[in-house]
């Protein structure tokens, strides 16, 4: 009992130093493990291609990741090489949600990064990303085969959340970790 | 005597600067006009109720503004949804479901109370009551051992005499 007042100082001080790491801009979702919102919109095709909607039901049965993109967020830029590794590096499907975006600006900036997506939903008044509780781009989900959310990151991915927070939770899911794994 | 400001001249100055930190100071912040022209409302009523929904969530892009003073393109878009769910008719029930499902509880300004949030809203008065029970204690043994005379001393003594007190009832 000599020792409680230094416990409680300890315990007190253990607490704080806790809560110094938490990085106040990350918001836990709400969605997690919850299913993730079904939406149908329009893709981004190429100018001269006829308007083709998606569907969010049509991923159901496959392990999918969602990234909250836009050609006016300069995270994106940096964060881009780790989709690029990504769609090499798994065999799961990457739709990009072009968040409040000009479809013009969202081709260009595509074909000047790269295009790593399997699919480009254009969310030009953002009413998507508002369902998804998107308040910061960029932002990814993971949804599982059931349609559920089951992981999100916030801000950009660099390869360490690539390598330790993200692929983990798709290789999880999809029980086939390595390059070209098969979903 | 130059560049001495006379003492009057001084002293009305600092008045007069004084009284215009005051007006400036009494401009309330809401004047800041919003990203958005002003909205209407069919009934005033509305237009209360919208007023008193942008104060109880948080903008999430700049977390310390609440919805009524952020500019963010976030806080527009779920202003525009607010507005849109009172003139439809959604109580305050529906509009906080909503925000709360997409943001989480964080997005609320005064947390729901339950569950993980009572440590939130008990924990204070539970460190409270400890910390008042802890300087209880100490007060009643202060007093105890002021009346005891020197603590130390005084426990060992009695320490020495349960002993013998316990070797005499054993008989050994």
């Amino acid at each position: 009992m000599r020792f409680l007042p230094l416990l409680v100082v300890l315990g007190i001080g253990a607490f704080l130093y806790v809560g110094l790491s938490h990085d106040p801009s990350v918001i836990p979702s709400p969605l997690i493990d919850k299913p993730a919102p079904v939406f149908s919109a329009e893709r981004l095709v190429a100018m001269d291609e006829p308007a083709a909607p998606f569907d969010s039901e049509t991923m159901d049965g496959s392990v999918w990741l969602l990234n909250v993109w836009a050609s006016w967020c300069g995270p994106c830029i940096q964060e881009h090489p780790q989709l690029i590794a990504f769609a090499a590096e798994r065999d799961v499907p990457l739709v990009g949600l072009n968040y409040k975006d000009q479809p013009a600006d969202a081709r260009a900036w595509l074909a000047r990064h790269g295009d790593p997506f399997d699919t480009v939903i254009s969310d030009v008044g953002g009413d998507v990303g508002l369902d998804f509780g998107v308040y910061g781009v960029p932002e990814t989900f993971v949804i599982d085969a059931e349609g559920r959310v089951r992981y999100k990151h916030v801000g950009p991915l660099d390869r360490r959340a690539l390598d330790e927070l993200l692929l983990p939770a798709v290789d999880a899911l999809t029980g086939a970790p390595g390059t070209g794994a098969a979903s | 005597m130059t560049g001495r400001v006379p003492a009057r001249t001084f002293v009305s100055r600092t008045v007069s600067m004084v009284a215009l930190a005051l007006a400036l100071a009494s401009v309330p912040w809401q004047a800041v006009p919003a990203a958005e022209p002003l909205v209407s409302f069919e009934t005033d009523a509305q237009r209360e109720r919208y007023d008193r929904l942008l104060q109880e969530y948080r903008c999430l892009k700049c977390q310390n503004q609440d919805l009524a003073g952020s500019n963010a393109a976030l806080a527009g878009d779920l202003r525009r949804e607010i507005r849109t769910r009172i003139i439809e008719g959604a109580d305050d029930q529906v509009i906080d479901e909503y925000l709360v499902a997409r943001y989480g509880d964080f997005v609320r300004y005064k947390p729901r109370f339950g569950g993980i949030n009572l440590v939130l809203w008990l924990g204070p008065f539970v460190l409270l009551a400890i910390g008042l029970g802890a300087g209880w204690a100490m007060a009643r043994r202060g007093r105890r051992e002021a009346v005891a005379g020197h603590p130390a001393v005084a426990r060992e003594v009695d320490e020495s005499a349960l002993h013998e007190a316990r070797r005499l009832l054993d008989g050994r």
